[in-house]
């Protein structure tokens, strides 16, 4: 319990200096922000005035923080520049696509990485050796590249897949989302093959396992009660880290394969520089992000008696 | 009547290219029934490795010749259900280090109850009842705490108590005690090696006890037999006639005499593999002649050594 | 032993796969350097003819959707791709160690709030860090190459800490203090000497994750920017040239960035190994 206490305090310190860097940085840009706000255009003093006050500038800078602040933890993050609306509800629309995306690709990493490596350390021989290659393989091509390349072969010359597109109705959907989310695991899938292999591994020859075969335990026994249940424990730390990379990942894939998402709808923004929803969007990739590392962190405390943080 | 018998047992590890390392050669032992015969030696000598092919424990690849007889059948080699067995309720095995042969991320209780629920057959209940009794005997008293505790929580003295009480659960025939207070601090060693004794003899369980401590196995064992290099070189009683075994007790420190300087046996242990054509003990042996170059020699009598009769 | 600075130079060589990887990092560089004698186009010239033109005598690898050769725009292309991560890296580098050594080095309250600063750096991912640096500067490589340098100082700084750390423990950093030599004099002949060899192998790892996280920038459009060649840019617009007909860009782009990804780490892990 207290440990938890500690840890949501933590995260709330986090997400607070998040949060103040974020709505900062709308100062840093040169111009400020009524530069950012009125564009290119030299406007009227009337437009100035009318700007000013739906924006609040005339306030200081820690009360418009404050106000931000209590607005964004009601839900409101303000109204995008360019779109006209609530930044809310355009990011609320993208985030099912982004964590569709997200939730397949941990899917595929364990199903096919953990899988992998737990068969290829228990069986050992040429499975092991051929998993390995493939894992070291996969390991050093960047996920876009992997992206681009799974688009040329399984979509333009093969026809497998669709090119682009998040797909309507949740069976289309999980269809379109097949390339983009192998895009997206490949890599880290590949990694924890590497670590599950290694880990799985090394408790096969522990002193531990040892002791279990000598009271006469069944194989498989030994297996899943001592085995895999000890192996987990770095498995889980390691998709755990991994899985928080993958919400930023995320960004690139789904600009490869053209799905509206949070990442899409980030670049965007950027490159329009409409920072409210610039803000919002990293104070929700953060806020998941960090939420995600907690939820590691307690997973391994209930995995592990040894950590007592 | 014995209860093990190992003849003749030789054991080889495989070293790439087709090359084998001999670990344990010729090696003959046998135990009775209640009794407790300890099998003493430097690090490398191949009591371990005696030990445990008694059980399969042997590295993986390695090649065992000979014969091992527990109960008047044949033991080496078994396989699947019938190793199984053997392991499960006839012969129990005590590691050196519990802190590592202890699963740590299972509770003390889930460690005891462990081999009570797959082999005896017991509810969960009768186990961690069993365990609260088992624990009071090796010295433990608030079991009901203990079975709830993790492996880090406890000392390694407690630890290996608790390894002993698992042992004594399926109240094995021979227990193979392989260092078993070697990992543990010094004042808590006789501790450990009495409560372990005392609950064998109690229950008539033979035992194989593993140590590098000859004083150790004189004070614990009914007989001894001392290993250098893979081979049995002495068995005896008493008085030991080997020169190893007569230089590993000089070069123990005595309470009561103060020596100007600790006898020391010079050079280093080896392997069996490392070992020459003569008496692997020979390049250290303070008695060595020619003779005792030309093969090894062959255990006559209880002592393997050629001159064991001139030094007498 | 006061000084024990292990002076080896960092064998680079020694072990198939490591030399592999160095004389194909050497002979990449090499191309790209001399990209002017060795490209057999001007990488910025339109030829309408090789527009998605495929491999010819002339165009060994065909031409992008503007008619531009693309192996000569591999060769330039590599230019940014590979300076890029240098910049970063060495920046990352710096600023990480000197962040570190001050934290172990000082310990106590200096320590704590760098703790605490690098805690809440960790806890947004480096590309992300590094996109919202660039919202704030404008795309193009001063932006990237700011964000991602300080979005990797956190990890530079959490490895060296932890070395300097347990380096600063050690008894010949009392007994050098003990000689009166001064915290500074210590830190740079004696601490940073014995962390170079961590320090040189965290950098070559990063690399990699550095080269990775840039081309992907550029691959967004707000990296290098267009008409530039870039490695990740290539595999963007390659792309749309694999849909009309011609994939050699993207592949070819793509398979360098691997290539050098790959090499990168295989040195990277010796060099771990060997520190």
């Amino acid at each position: 319990m207290r440990f938890l206490a500690k840890r949501l305090a933590g995260l709330v310190t986090v997400l607070l200096v998040a949060s103040f860097s974020v709505y900062g940085l709308l100062y840093l840009v040169p111009g400020g922000p009524l530069g950012v706000l009125l564009g290119p255009r030299t406007p009227s003093p009337e437009v100035v005035a009318a700007v000013k006050r739906e924006w609040r500038l005339d306030e200081p800078f820690l009360v418009r923080y404050w106000l931000w602040l209590t607005d964004a933890v009601g839900g409101d993050l303000g109204r995008s520049i360019v779109y006209k609306s609530e930044v809310a509800s355009l990011i609320g629309s993208r985030a099912t696509t982004t964590g569709l995306l997200v939730l397949y690709a941990i899917t595929l990493i364990v199903l096919g990485g953990v899988l992998a490596g737990t068969v290829a350390a228990l069986r050992g021989g040429w499975v092991d050796t051929a998993l390995s290659a493939l894992s070291s393989a996969v390991l050093a091509v960047p996920a876009f590249v992997v992206g681009v390349v799974l688009v040329i072969v399984f979509a333009l010359t093969l026809g497998w897949f669709p090119v682009f597109g998040p797909g309507d109705g949740f069976g289309d959907r999980i269809y379109h989302l097949t390339l983009p989310a192998i895009t997206l695991a490949l890599g880290i899938g590949g990694y924890l093959a590497r670590i599950t292999r290694t880990s799985v591994g090394g408790e096969l020859r522990s002193e531990h396992v040892e002791t279990a075969r000598s009271r006469g335990l069944r194989e498989s026994t030994i297996v899943r009660r001592h085995v895999l249940r000890n192996a987990a424990i770095p498995v889980v730390t390691v998709t755990g880290v991994n899985v928080a990379g993958l919400i930023a990942s995320s960004v690139v894939v789904e600009n490869i394969f053209a799905l509206d998402g949070l990442g899409s709808l980030f670049v965007r923004a950027i490159l329009q520089r409409d920072f409210a929803i610039v803000q919002g969007v990293v104070l929700v990739l953060v806020t998941a992000f960090v939420l995600v590392n907690l939820l590691v962190d307690l997973c391994c405390k209930a995995l592990d008696p040894r950590l007592s943080l | 009547m014995t209860l093990l018998t190992i003849s003749e047992l030789n054991l080889a590890v495989p070293a790439g290219r087709g090359q084998w390392r001999t670990l344990v050669e010729q090696v003959g032992l046998s135990i009775g029934p209640g009794e407790a015969v300890g099998l003493v030696g430097e690090s490398g000598s191949g009591k371990s490795m005696t030990a445990r092919a008694v059980i399969g424990l042997t590295p993986p690849g390695a090649r065992l010749q000979g014969s091992i007889r527990f109960g008047g059948a044949e033991i080496l080699g078994l396989r699947g259900r019938a190793l199984r067995e053997l392991r499960a309720r006839r012969v129990a095995m005590i590691f050196q280090d519990p802190r590592a042969h202890i699963n740590p991320v299972r509770s003390v209780g889930d460690f005891l109850t462990e081999a009570m629920t797959a082999h005896l057959g017991l509810t969960a209940k009768a186990a961690a009842a069993r365990a609260v009794r088992l624990l009071k005997e090796v010295g433990i008293g608030d079991g009901e705490r203990r079975l709830r505790q993790y492996p880090h929580e406890l000392s390694g003295g407690l630890l290996q108590r608790v390894m002993i009480a698992s042992v004594l659960a399926v109240e094995p025939e021979l227990i193979l005690a392989d260092e078993p207070t070697t990992a543990l601090d010094v004042t808590t060693q006789s501790e450990v090696m009495a409560i372990l004794d005392e609950s064998r003899r109690e229950r008539g369980t033979a035992m194989l006890l593993i140590t590098h401590d000859l004083e150790l196995a004189a004070a614990t064992c009914d007989r001894l037999a001392v290993m250098y290099a893979g081979r049995i070189v002495e068995h005896y009683t008493e008085t030991p006639r080997h020169p190893y075994t007569v230089g590993l007790l000089r070069s123990r420190p005595d309470l009561f005499v103060r020596p100007d300087r600790l006898h020391v046996i010079p050079g280093r242990p080896v392997a069996a593999f490392e070992a020459g054509a003569g008496c692997a003990f020979a390049p250290r042996c303070p008695h060595t002649q020619p003779v005792c170059l030309e093969a090894r020699p062959p255990l006559a009598g209880d002592v393997a050594c050629v001159r064991v009769e001139e030094l007498a | 032993m006061l000084q024990s600075s292990r002076s080896a130079p960092f064998a680079l060589t020694g072990g198939r796969a490591g030399t592999v990887a160095a004389a194909f990092l050497l002979a990449l560089v090499t191309a790209t350097i001399l990209a002017p004698v060795v490209a057999p186009h001007d990488p910025d010239l339109p030829d309408l003819f090789n527009a998605l033109g495929g491999s010819t005598a002339a165009h060994p690898l065909g031409g992008d959707a503007l008619g531009r050769d693309v192996l000569s725009r591999l060769l330039y292309g590599g230019r940014t791709t590979l300076l890029g991560p240098v910049l970063i890296i060495a920046v990352s580098t710096v600023l990480g160690t000197a962040l570190a050594i001050t934290a172990a080095w000082w310990g106590g309250k200096v320590d704590a709030v760098v703790s605490r600063v690098l805690e809440v750096l960790f806890a947004v991912p480096g590309i992300v860090f590094a996109l919202v640096t660039v919202a704030v500067l404008g795309p193009g490589i001063p932006g990237v190459v700011t964000g991602l340098a300080v979005a990797y100082t956190p990890y530079v700084a959490r490895v060296v800490r932890g070395a300097a750390l347990r380096e600063r423990n050690l008894p010949y950093i009392a007994a050098a203090w003990v000689q009166g030599r001064s915290g500074w004099a210590i830190c740079t002949r004696h601490l940073l000497p014995n962390l170079r060899p961590l320090i040189v192998a965290q950098s070559v790892s990063g690399l990699g994750f550095a080269m990775v996280d840039l081309a992907a920038i550029s691959f967004l459009g707000l990296g290098v920017q267009p008409p530039e060649a870039d490695w990740g840019l290539m595999v963007k617009s390659g792309l749309d040239s694999a849909m009309r007909g011609n994939p050699m860009e993207a592949l070819g782009a793509g398979l360098l960035i691997a290539l050098v990804v790959a090499s990168v780490n295989v040195l990277g892990d010796r060099l771990g190994r060997q520190s």
